[in-house]
């Protein structure tokens, strides 16, 4: 985040430089709240999926000036997000290190529900999303949670456009014959189109 | 999108339609802490965080380049060069090395059935072998592959350790869902096998019960 030089030329720069505070409030207010959640229905431990939330963010506030410029930085946030966490639950699961079962996913997720509500009723879906492969978890949860398009999905996984959709397929697939969203499912049926 | 996708899909369309939505007081709260702790780090901190964040960076350009390495050797039929690289991708979980790992491996178990055998190039593909078969798994695992692949993929692989097994041992199969105590499993369809070695008999068609526990999705939901 660049802050106003003194001397010749302060005006301009604290201009700027509140300017660029002013978007980076609005990139957060937008932001923070999906990234959490979207990291929330990833992983199985809720403390590490906070703590890469708000270090991804504040390592956005840092360069806050580079992500102006790009295109999409909420494709940029989503994927250094994401590639931290990869590594890291592969660095864990290396060393047994990963608790990767139902009972350990129940719990995390009902702590996380006790402080946001946008949890608690969804909570059989995220356990869901939570059981499904690793990959066909991540499409999903991209393309869903983050509001992200499968090409970029595609090149932010380093894979063909059609793995991905294979993935998203086969994730939607296995998702529908979770008997415990089948309540959910017939209650969509019934909202009209 | 079939329209079990699509039903699918609708809910999480409506559960993401809200994902954003936080009181205005709270994202307020929020956002006064996190300026606060981005002010109160020192330069070093901010040096550190960001240099930590950007090993994360680099690591996946090098996951990259280990998997381009990988693809390289691969198509020039280098295929221990190949595994080296698909292996150091496949520890990172990157892409669909594991998947690519183990096809790689495969390759070379099947090149050992045209070589003259030794006890030295037995054992050689009986760690090949495994090592194949631990790729395929995590693949699995990762969802590259579904399990209607995993069982006859898996079984091509101990038709490379057991030539003779080829004639008269059932294909391995995973089974979709649990079949009711007492009741046989439906008959699948043999899977693929090595152009060398010849298909099963007709009629000995396998049993899945024994690979039943290869699936996660199975023992998670009936744990459920």
């Amino acid at each position: 985040m660049s802050e106003g030089y003194q001397g010749e030329g302060a005006g301009r720069h604290e201009r700027e430089a509140r300017m660029s505070t002013a978007s980076f409030w609005t990139f957060f207010e937008k932001y923070d709240t999906r990234l959490r959640r979207y990291m929330i229905a990833r992983t199985a431990d809720r403390v590490l999926a906070e703590q890469i939330a708000d270090e991804t963010m504040m390592y956005a506030y840092d360069k806050w000036d580079r992500l102006l410029l790009m295109e999409k930085p909420d494709s940029w946030l989503f994927t250094v997000a994401t590639n931290k966490l990869n590594r890291l639950e592969a660095k864990y699961r290396r060393a047994n290190f990963l608790r990767e079962d139902l009972e350990n996913f129940e719990n995390d997720l009902q702590a996380v529900a006790k402080e946001d509500s946008w949890i608690e009723p969804r909570i059989d879906l995220i356990l869901a999303i939570r059981l499904l492969p690793r990959h066909q978890m991540e499409v999903l949860t991209l393309h869903f949670f983050a509001d992200q398009k499968l090409a970029d999905i595609a090149r932010a996984m380093n894979v063909t456009l059609g793995t991905v959709n294979q993935h998203l397929s086969r994730g939607l697939t296995r998702l529908r014959r979770d008997p415990h969203l089948r309540t959910a499912i017939e209650v969509t049926r019934r909202i009209p189109a | 999108m079939s329209a079990e996708e699509e039903d699918m899909a609708c809910i999480l369309r409506q559960s993401a339609a809200t994902i954003e939505q936080q009181s205005e007081t709270v994202t307020r709260r929020r956002y006064a802490q996190f300026i606060e702790t981005c002010k109160a780090r020192t330069k070093r901190q901010v040096l550190n965080q960001q240099a930590e964040m950007d090993t994360y960076a680099e690591a996946w350009d090098k996951d990259v380049a280990d998997y381009e390495r990988a693809v390289g050797a691969e198509e020039s039929g280098d295929l221990h060069t190949a595994a080296e690289w698909y292996r150091k991708a496949a520890g990172n979980d990157f892409a669909d090395s594991a998947r690519k790992l183990a096809e790689v491996l495969e390759g070379i178990a099947r090149r050992h059935l045209t070589k003259p055998g030794g006890r030295a190039a037995a054992c050689e593909l009986q760690l090949v072998v495994e090592e194949a078969s631990k790729a395929y798994i995590a693949a699995f695992m990762a969802g590259d592959i579904d399990e209607d692949e995993l069982g006859p993929r898996l079984d091509q692989l101990l038709n490379y350790l057991h030539p003779a097994r080829a004639s008269n041992r059932p294909v391995l199969t995973i089974a979709a869902s649990a079949e009711p105590d007492g009741e046989e499993p439906e008959p699948s369809e043999p899977g693929p096998r090595p152009e060398s070695l010849p298909a099963a008999p007709a009629g000995e068609a396998s049993s899945s019960g024994q690979a039943r526990h290869l699936n996660p999705s199975h023992d998670q939901s009936s744990a459920r």
